[in-house]
């Protein structure tokens, strides 16, 4: 599950936020926020981070289907900002915070 | 499991028993002689019409093209529906329904075998799997060869006889009952956006011509030995003056013709009988086909007839939808198939006021007016082309009342009505002719020597509606006859009651019909063809036939070639 | 003993390549030849260690190993107990299967969804709109001389589609040909373009249809569309027109952003305008091995493609509505049966939420996020490895799924599965009646 707990800056989005590479950050949105890896992306990606789909940025994207039945998942405004040493969950931390509301009590 | 139907008035044109009331016996799935009078069920079918099971020779039903108009059209289907029951699947659909709901609504009108007339070979498991969700009705689908670049090429290089082993192979791989041709040459210009305009036009980028292309598959037909003809949808469809190319077409084969046995079929022939140059000045030609058809032996037709309701336009002729498009501004789906065919699909609405609808109207009706031998002419609607075949009961009724055409004919198109040739046709036909149009002549044609007809050893399919003959005149009660036809009795498949007074009692399978080639070894021939392959098509040979254990249940029809 | 099975088709993407070459050695598949990584990876990996070997219903938070029987069982209960159950998944199982999964939707009376209604949902919405001019795969590969990947990344997503199909391809009448993509980054096809458009994201509607104009040799009284000089849109339009057939793929990157399937519907009108001067066909890269697979059962069976609910008796279809995603944002259902999917990895963190809130029953091979919550898990067998079946390719060619090896011991399919599950559905309606 390595490969998708990160996600993707050009080098000028790194230096303008001041993010290192392999630097854990937290990518906000209208819908909440979460914490992955940035890795450096080699090419044209001006103002763009670019995240692999899984369960880390579900809470992120836009639920809303405009009565289509499709959640908006790309082209979502979001903010991005260095967190040294943050701490990206475990499978089992993210999974057993989806269950959280269920009653009688997940595993 | 042993039936009597007792006392009906039975139609058996094949036998040429018109009417007179008799007992017909069923025991395990056939028609026999004689049952156990004791354990028999019983059917009282006095005052009624007993009939062989409707056949349908050409029925847009299942496959890619039938699914993609499925898929084009939810408003279709919104609000033509069916609940599941006890017995029945549900499904939805008015001019594409969905597959149980075909099966159960052509059960329903006591039909019995279906014929599915576009299979485009590379996608040939997808029309039997479609055909083997297609329950109550015997079925079997026809393989589309047209242009086909093997085929092309042969004929490019006068190699018929490799062409003969081509066909002999793929209509096997794909678990076909017919050859269909398509605009021949037209689809194959069309994979670069263009058409062909006549039977001599050559067909870009290969030398051969439309009329190369009917004539080699009508000689690869009969060279073959199929039960069916070729089954031919003409070039120029669709088009002003085409009744000219039909003719040409009919005439084009004339010289391979076998006895008195007919080699070519020209379907849905209602759209290549139009007269004029263009659509304001579109005239009739069925006359001019009527005449043809009158004084030879080698043509069958169909009508392909237009009904007054809002459709789905589907054909492998993928330029003429194009057309179809362009002239009505409605969705489009096209969909080309690589070394082989096309298909195109256009949503149509026919409308009595539009002149060009009602023309169209009146010329299916009369083909089947004018054509004097009811043999040669088959009750279609080309479903869904030019309306679904639900409405088979109306087509029924304008054939058999002077007066069911007239209380349409008033309602349409004032210009089509001073150009119609229908006020001048007085033949009403009679119910056993229609049983002919129906069933007993297409089963002919077809080649199928079990169904059509009652004969001791044919198929136990048997249609009753409550219509009796002697207390009724079509010509003025057609609205009886309307009715009765849309919803049997009975129904009886295999020598199972399937539907009791217009509702489905039992949900059964039925068959899959192909032509099992019996050909001399191919070993060499299926090398070269292996060897090819890959250049042709993106899938491997070894994926790309339709094992025989995909068919829900097979019936095939075996077939000595002379290959 | 080794054996090699040939002609095999690929169990991962759309593009379903069928011309692998599996060797087996002693019921193991020891190597691949022609798949792509993702194909290798799937068929020398699949018998991992997060295998389900044993029916499981869930015991607080434990799992307890159970009898298919009793799973099976349990499963039918919890779903005829409930009022609106989801069926969700099928994306990547096979025809067979999902025809006895839509049965017993019916039989129940719940909703069934694909996974294409947070994927290429909105391109059906689009088609339904609009048309489709397309064609099968090898119709580009001898035709085409002009190739479109927009918003879709096909060497990373679908590795084998250019080599196969498209640029780097031979057909009868083409040989070379031009490529051209539109994406918000310099993806790694991008890279190897002729041309590459680099758009704003959310604004592929502006472009398409700045496109259109552009193509009736109309003029755009604007500098940019969407940061784009109109003078590069120019050039674009101008090798539309000028191609002798021009196909144009497209991903997620139309249908996942604002304007949804009113992206589609621009994109294919302007394919259809195109076919009025030059021949022109548009394709979605459809995803999952079988999604398309999913439309074509769906649609033949029910008339409708996907977010079919069959609460009142019939096939009703409205997504948006009676799609998945809308049902759980709703909180609508109170049960749900999840086939050939990772509803909890993919859908958005509240419809998850719902979803598991309520009773959960997971047929898959492996333990997937969504398995670890369900409450009853029935493991199947990996269909195109372990079990044959029917799959449709993303130009809805049909191709044959191979069984290559032996399933574990006791492992069944999801087809039988899902048979077992609605026999036990109609003996329970039975026995109640």
């Amino acid at each position: 599950m390595e490969n998708v707990t990160v996600c993707y800056l050009d080098e000028d989005s790194m230096k303008k936020l001041g993010i290192e590479e392999g630097e854990t950050v937290r990518i906000s949105t209208k819908h909440g926020s979460t914490i992955l890896k940035a890795l450096k992306f080699h090419g044209e990606q001006p103002n763009i981070v670019f995240v692999p789909y899984s369960p880390w940025i579900n809470n992120i994207v836009n639920p809303d289907t405009n009565g289509v039945g499709m959640p908006s998942l790309k082209g979502i405004p979001a903010e991005v900002e260095p967190v040294k040493g943050g701490h990206v969950l475990k499978l089992e931390e993210l999974l057993r915070g989806i269950l959280g509301s269920r009653n009688d009590g997940g595993f | 499991m042993e039936l009597i139907i007792r006392n009906g008035f039975v139609f058996d044109p094949l036998n040429k028993v018109e009417g007179e009331k008799m007992d017909v016996f069923v025991k395990d799935g056939k028609i026999v002689e004689k049952v156990d009078e004791c354990k028999a069920k019983v059917i009282d079918a006095s005052g009624m019409m007993v009939l062989p099971g409707g056949v349908d020779l050409h029925c847009h039903i299942a496959g890619s093209e039938v699914n993609a108009g499925r898929l084009l059209r939810p408003e279709d289907h919104f609000k033509n529906f069916e609940r599941k029951t006890r017995v029945t699947r549900s499904g939805s659909g008015h001019s594409v329904p969905s597959t149980f709901t075909t099966g159960y609504r052509y059960a329903r009108m006591g039909y019995t075998t279906i014929m599915n007339p576009a299979m485009p070979p590379l996608e040939a498991k997808h029309t039997h799997d479609e055909l083997n969700d297609t329950p109550m009705v015997d079925k079997g689908s026809y393989t589309l060869l047209t242009d086909w670049w093997f085929i092309l090429e042969c004929l490019e290089n006068g190699k018929i006889e490799e062409c003969v082993r081509y066909a002999a192979w793929i209509l096997k791989a794909t678990k076909g009952y017919a050859i269909k041709i398509v605009n021949p040459g037209g689809i194959e210009a069309w994979g670069f956006g263009r058409n062909v305009q006549s039977l001599d036009d050559p067909v870009p980028y290969f030398n051969v011509t439309p009329r190369e292309i009917i004539r080699a598959l009508c000689k690869v037909n009969n060279w073959l030995g199929l039960p069916h003809t070729i089954h031919l949808h003409t070039n120029n469809l669709g088009k002003p003056g085409n009744y000219i190319t039909t003719l040409e077409t009919m005439k084009c084969v004339e010289d391979l013709a076998l006895k008195d046995k007919p080699v070519i079929h020209i379907t849905h022939c209602q759209f290549s009988s139009f007269k004029g140059s263009n659509w304001r000045n579109l005239r009739s030609g069925a006359e001019e086909i009527a005449r043809y058809v009158n004084n030879h032996s080698h043509v069958t037709l169909d009508m392909g007839q237009v009904i007054f309701t809002n459709t789905t336009t589907m054909t492998a002729d993928a330029p003429f939808q194009f057309t179809l498009h362009q002239l009505t501004g409605n969705k489009w789906m096209n969909h080309d198939v690589e070394t082989e065919t096309s298909s195109g699909i256009v949503p149509f609405r026919y409308k009595r006021k539009n002149f060009v609808h009602a023309m169209q109207w009146s010329i299916g009706l009369e083909l089947a007016l004018l054509v004097d031998n009811p043999w040669k002419i088959f009750l279609t609607t080309d479903h869904p082309n030019a309306g679904p075949f639900t409405a088979y009961p109306r087509i029924i009724s304008w054939l058999v009342s002077r007066k069911a055409r007239e209380s349409t004919f008033k309602k349409i198109s004032l210009k089509a009505q001073r150009k119609s040739l229908l006020p001048s046709i007085t033949r009403e036909l009679t119910l056993y002719e229609i049983t002919i149009m129906t069933r007993s002549g297409q089963a002919k044609v077809l080649g199928l020597k079990n169904k059509g007809h009652l004969g001791v050893g044919a198929d136990a399919d048997v249609a009753i509606y409550n219509l009796n003959p002697e207390a009724i005149d079509p010509s003025k009660d057609y609205k009886e006859v309307r009715k009765a036809f849309r919803n049997a009795v009975y129904t009886i498949k295999n020598g199972e009651i399937v539907v009791k007074n217009g509702e489905i009692t039992k949900h059964v399978n039925g068959a899959t019909l192909w032509v099992n080639l019996q050909t001399s070894e191919q070993k060499l021939f299926n090398e070269k063809l292996k060897e090819k392959f890959r250049d042709y098509w993106t899938v491997e040979y070894e994926n790309y036939a339709v094992e025989e254990n995909r068919l829900k249940i097979s019936n095939p029809i075996n077939v000595e070639a002379k290959i | 003993m080794m054996e090699v099975f040939k002609a095999v088709t690929c169990p991962v993407c759309a593009c379903l390549c069928d011309d692998l070459e599996v060797t087996v050695d002693k019921g193991k598949i020891v190597d691949v030849k022609n798949g792509c990584a993702f194909s290798k990876s799937k068929l020398l990996n699949y018998n991992g260690k997060q295998r389900v070997l044993k029916p499981l219903i869930r015991k607080g938070n434990d799992f307890a190993e159970v009898s298919y029987d009793e799973a099976v069982k349990q499963a039918a209960k919890l779903l005829t107990e409930a009022n609106y159950p989801l069926f969700y998944g099928w994306s990547m199982t096979s025809c067979e299967a999902i025809r006895v999964g839509i049965e017993l939707a019916e039989e129940i009376g719940g909703v069934i969804d694909t996974t294409s209604t947070i994927c290429h949902g909105p391109s059906t919405l689009g088609i339904q709109d609009v048309g489709l001019v397309s064609s099968t795969l090898g119709q580009v590969r001898h035709r085409a001389d002009l190739i479109i990947y927009w918003g879709s990344n096909p060497l990373i997503a679908h590795p084998r589609h250019m080599e196969r199909y498209t640029v780097f391809s031979k057909g009868r009448f083409q040989e070379k040909r031009k490529l051209v993509v539109v994406d918000v980054r310099e993806t790694e096809t991008a890279k190897k373009a002729d041309l590459f458009i680099r758009i704003e994201p959310n604004k592929d509607f502006e472009v398409l249809q700045a496109l259109r104009v552009l193509i009736r040799d109309d003029e755009l009284d604007v500098e940019k569309v969407a940061g784009i000089p109109v003078a590069t849109l120019e050039k674009l339009a101008e090798m539309m027109v000028e191609c002798k057939f021009g196909a144009l793929f497209f991903g997620s990157g139309l249908t996942m952003t604002e304007g949804k399937n009113r992206n589609v519907d621009a994109a294919i009108s302007l394919i259809r305008d195109l076919n009025r001067i030059t021949k022109f066909i548009i394709m979605p890269m459809r995803g999952h091995f079988n999604v398309t697979g999913a439309d074509m059962v769906f649609t033949w069976q029910t008339g409708f493609p996907y977010a079919v609910d069959f609460s009142m008796g019939y096939p009703r279809y409205n997504p948006g509505e009676t799609s998945a995603i809308d049902i759980l944002l709703r909180q609508e259902s109170d049960a749900a049966l999840v086939v050939a999917s990772d509803p909890v990895a993919t859908l958005p963190r509240k419809a998850a939420e719902h979803l598991v809130k309520n009773p959960l029953i997971v047929v898959d091979p492996h333990m997937s996020a969504t398995a670890k919550l369900a409450d009853i898990v029935l493991p199947s067998t990996f269909v195109g490895i372990e079990a044959k079946g029917t799959a449709y390719r993303m130009d809805n060619v049909p191709l044959p799924l191979k069984k290559i090896v032996e399933p574990p011991t006791g492992i069944l399919s999801d087809e039988d599965i899902l048979s077992k599950i609605l026999f036990e559905v109609r003996r329970l309606k039975e026995n109640a009646s």
